[in-house]
């Protein structure tokens, strides 16, 4: 039961983080990108489709990663040339997403209701570690995309704090006009952070169809865009924090389908919430701002 | 040789630039003399690349720069000091420089920074913090100090300082102006933009005047008498005289600070601090950036509580009518991206008065944005202007404006003069005085020895969160040097 929790905690982490690691980078740089849940939605969507069409998990993956760029290049055109509001662009993008692969879904593969079900992305046992009582399961036995995520925190950590590019990207959210008389080039920054966020959101979509569900239903993605928002302010603005906090919600949905497996009185829908109820503590107590970029969310365009 | 020709420059309306030709020589320090609004910080800007000129071009050796490209001013050995510094403020002093041309080369190491920062300082006489410091709890003087090691980290052709004299302690202007001669000995141009006319006689071997977005006068001897360069300056307007100043107030105390202290991380702050204001006076508070100032107006406007002592009031005063002017003015006293009548009704007791129950009276507020544009001679085209599009003495003029509006009895001014022209300081002391004339208790707090021996009654000197009263016979510029430094403290 416990190792059933631990296992699905860490898979139910997974996707959050990933998006949660490219929307840090968004931020330092300065941006807000409320439209990362457009972004999972049609990674998702679009993993699907070309690994069940084209019969292959590494064609799927290839296919989120690449619509999740294609979004978060229209947010980058919106906010970072034409400096659009990023709240209004972030929020048309969800939008967009939400009615497109619903529209595609039922276009490709029929309103029938029918499942189109694709083969799961296979686990990779660590070796001995993997035989480890009761952690061996629930840690060392998944996918690479889970392995890929949580070693991506300290590679972003690295990249923001220690290295001369994650300065600079600091800096284009700190004061991108200071930077800018630097000569520094504020937008392609951003738009450098934006195309990254953007493969690592969709490849966030596609764990959820080749590696979750196995297959597609409208708004897959069920908030978990919004939640790794709220992730990047719960960590405080850190890769650690980051994965502190995915696990943390990682754990409440894990924690939501063990009480419905156990079969208690409660009704099931009370756990369902929990996740979001999670989310709204967050943002209403945590707030953020102390360790929130100086510059986040401000249109910035040079004079 | 460093030439812009034909330069203008239009923001909206306003002609910042019209047709500016300017030039400076390798190894001449050339000032840029203007007054407030003139243009110098747009043409430093369309230089350093910062601002695109609607037409013009700028050449550094006879090679055209790609207008409004930082990055190709920069290559080409061009680097600016901003008149408000250009910083990284939640960064640490080292990660600043490291974002300037300190440790460019092989692995990013900010140790390896701190280090070549360190060698270029104490060559220069400049002290740094300490490992690590954040940018925002250092002084405004320290800060600029960093983006002047900075831009010379680039070992820049031409250096454009933009006011750099009016955030620097008058005891660190002798060190500057050596560094301004090695800097021309080496060949370089410096262009030193100042409002301040002794300053660019002294030092400059050249002058250029700009006056409304024009040059007034090309490259002119630093040998023009004073008077001359002013007529320049201001046009047919000569520099305002002092007004009657009232020394020696009426006697009736307003404001009594009673043994105030502030302890924080068990340093003393404010130490003991006892000083008793009345109406009808300018007291002056003389004293280094950084020896408790910032914290006794923060106690003065209660954003602060104090460790001990008490602030009291007479019996006839309110809290509401004490009007604190701080001096970090973009920071602390306006909202940028506020309109001007926006930011008068930031004050409370004038945002009481244009209330009808929940309802803000929008038109009265605009009428009296329009007003205090006229009497505080504004330079904006309506109330509606944001106060970011407000030169520095404007936006000064509007908070003293704020504070004069509320009809205080007390007002505190912290280095309200700092960065401000002939004309701006003018009218502002005037407005000062004629408070203080009109009964008005004025708390000047400020380094500029000439503004407080001409405006004070009495005059104190506040070293290490002491203060200490002057005798007449100390009130001279040296001797209120020693004392500033703690000579008694
Ligand atoms: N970004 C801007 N937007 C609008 N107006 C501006 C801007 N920058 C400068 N101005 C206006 O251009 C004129 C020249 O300003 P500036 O170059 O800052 O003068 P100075 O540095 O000589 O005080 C002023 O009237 C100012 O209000
Ligand atoms: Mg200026």
């Amino acid at each position: 039961m416990l190792e059933a929790f631990l296992t699905s905690t860490m898979t139910m982490a997974t996707p959050i983080l990933l998006a949660a690691l490219g929307e840090l980078m968004v931020e330092e740089s300065g941006l807000i990108n409320i439209g990362i849940e457009g972004a999972m939605l049609s990674g998702a969507f679009f993993a699907l489709a070309a690994a069940y069409f084209g019969g292959s998990t590494v064609l799927g993956l290839a296919a989120g990663i690449g619509s999740g760029i294609a979004i978060n290049a229209i947010f980058a055109l919106m906010v970072v040339n034409l400096a659009v509001n990023q709240v209004v662009a972030g929020t048309a993008l969800d939008i967009l997403a939400l009615g497109l692969t619903g529209v595609f879904y039922r276009k490709f593969f029929g309103v029938t209701g029918s499942s189109f079900m694709v083969k799961s992305m296979a686990r990779l046992p660590l070796g001995p570690l993997a035989n480890i009582p009761l952690l061996g399961r629930a840690f060392f036995d998944h996918n690479a995309l889970v392995y890929f995520s949580f070693a991506l925190v300290p590679v972003v950590a690295y990249m923001l704090r220690r290295t001369r590019y994650g300065l600079r990207l600091r800096a284009a959210g700190e004061r991108p006009d200071a930077a800018d008389a630097l000569g520094l080039d504020v937008y392609r920054l951003r738009w450098q952070a934006l195309i990254v966020s953007g493969a690592l959101t969709g490849l966030a979509g596609a764990f959820l169809t080749l590696a979750y569900a196995n297959t597609f239903v409208e708004n897959i993605s069920a908030g978990r865009g919004f939640v790794a928002l709220s992730v990047v302010i719960l960590g405080r603005w850190s890769s650690w924090g980051l994965a502190a906090a995915s696990i943390l919600f990682g754990a409440a949905m894990a924690l939501q389908f063990a009480m419905q497996a156990l079969g208690t009185a409660i009704p099931y829908q009370l756990f369902l919430a929990l996740p979001y109820a999670l989310t709204v503590i967050v943002l209403a107590t945590v707030g953020g701002q102390v360790a929130a970029p100086s510059a986040l969310g401000e249109p910035y365009s040079r004079s | 040789m460093l030439a812009a020709r034909a330069i203008t420059r239009r923001f909206g309306r306003t002609l910042a630039l019209d047709g500016v030709d300017f030039e400076a020589h390798a190894g001449e320090i050339h000032a840029l003399l203007g007054e407030n609004g003139a243009g110098k910080t747009t043409l430093m800007n369309v230089i350093a690349g910062a601002t695109r000129p609607n037409s013009g071009e700028v050449t550094l050796d006879g090679a055209a720069l790609n207008a409004g490209s930082p990055q190709e001013a920069l290559k080409a050995g061009i680097a600016a000091v901003h008149q408000s510094p250009m910083l990284f403020e939640r960064m640490s002093w080292e990660e600043n420089l490291a974002l300037g041309g300190f440790g460019r080369r092989g692995r990013y190491d900010l140790r390896a920074v701190a280090a070549e920062a360190a060698a270029l300082a104490s060559q220069l006489g400049l002290k740094l913090p300490p490992p690590r410091a954040i940018l925002e709890q250092r002084s405004v003087s320290e800060r600029v100090r960093l983006e002047l090691l900075r831009a010379l980290s680039f070992e820049p052709l031409v250096l454009i300082l933009d006011e750099p004299t009016s955030v620097l302690a008058p005891s660190e202007l002798a060190g500057f102006l050596e560094l301004l001669e090695r800097l021309r000995a080496e060949g370089r141009i410096v262009v030193w933009i100042t409002h301040k006319l002794a300053e660019a006689r002294a030092a400059a071997d050249r002058i250029t005047v700009l006056r409304q977005g024009r040059v007034v006068a090309r490259a002119i001897s630093p040998e023009t008498p004073e008077r001359e360069l002013a007529q320049l300056m201001l046009g047919e307007l000569a520099p305002p005289d002092a007004a009657a100043i009232p020394k020696g107030g009426s006697g009736q105390s307003v404001l009594l600070l009673d043994n105030l202290l502030l302890i924080e991380d068990g340093r003393s702050i404010i130490d003991g601090l006892t000083l008793e204001l009345s109406g009808g006076e300018i007291t002056g508070l003389a004293g280094v950036d950084g020896n408790g100032q910032t914290e006794l107006v923060e106690l003065l406007a209660r954003v602060r509580t104090p460790s001990g002592g008490s602030i009291r009031l007479s019996a006839r005063t309110e809290a509401a009518e004490i009007a604190v002017i701080p001096q970090d003015r973009d920071h602390d006293g306006l909202v940028l991206d506020m309109t001007l009548w926006e930011n008068l009704l930031l004050e409370p007791g004038l945002r009481e008065r244009f209330t009808n129950g929940s309802w803000l009276d929008v038109a009265k507020a605009r009428a009296l944005g329009a007003d205090v544009i006229a009497r505080y001679k504004i330079r904006a085209a309506s109330p509606d202007a944001l106060a970011a599009e407000l030169s520095g003495g404007n936006r000064q003029r509007l908070e003293v404006a704020r504070a004069m509006s509320l009809k205080p009895k007390v007002i505190i001014a912290h280095n309200i003069c700092r960065g401000l022209d002939l004309a701006a300081t003018a009218d502002v002391h005037r407005a000062l005085v004629d408070f203080a004339a009109a009964g008005g208790a004025v708390l000047l707090i400020s380094s500029d020895l000439d503004e407080l021996l001409a405006l004070c009654g009495r005059l104190f000197v506040i070293s290490r969160g002491k203060i200490r009263e002057t005798e007449p016979a100390e009130r001279t510029p040296e001797r209120l040097g020693l004392l500033m430094a703690g000579a008694w403290s």
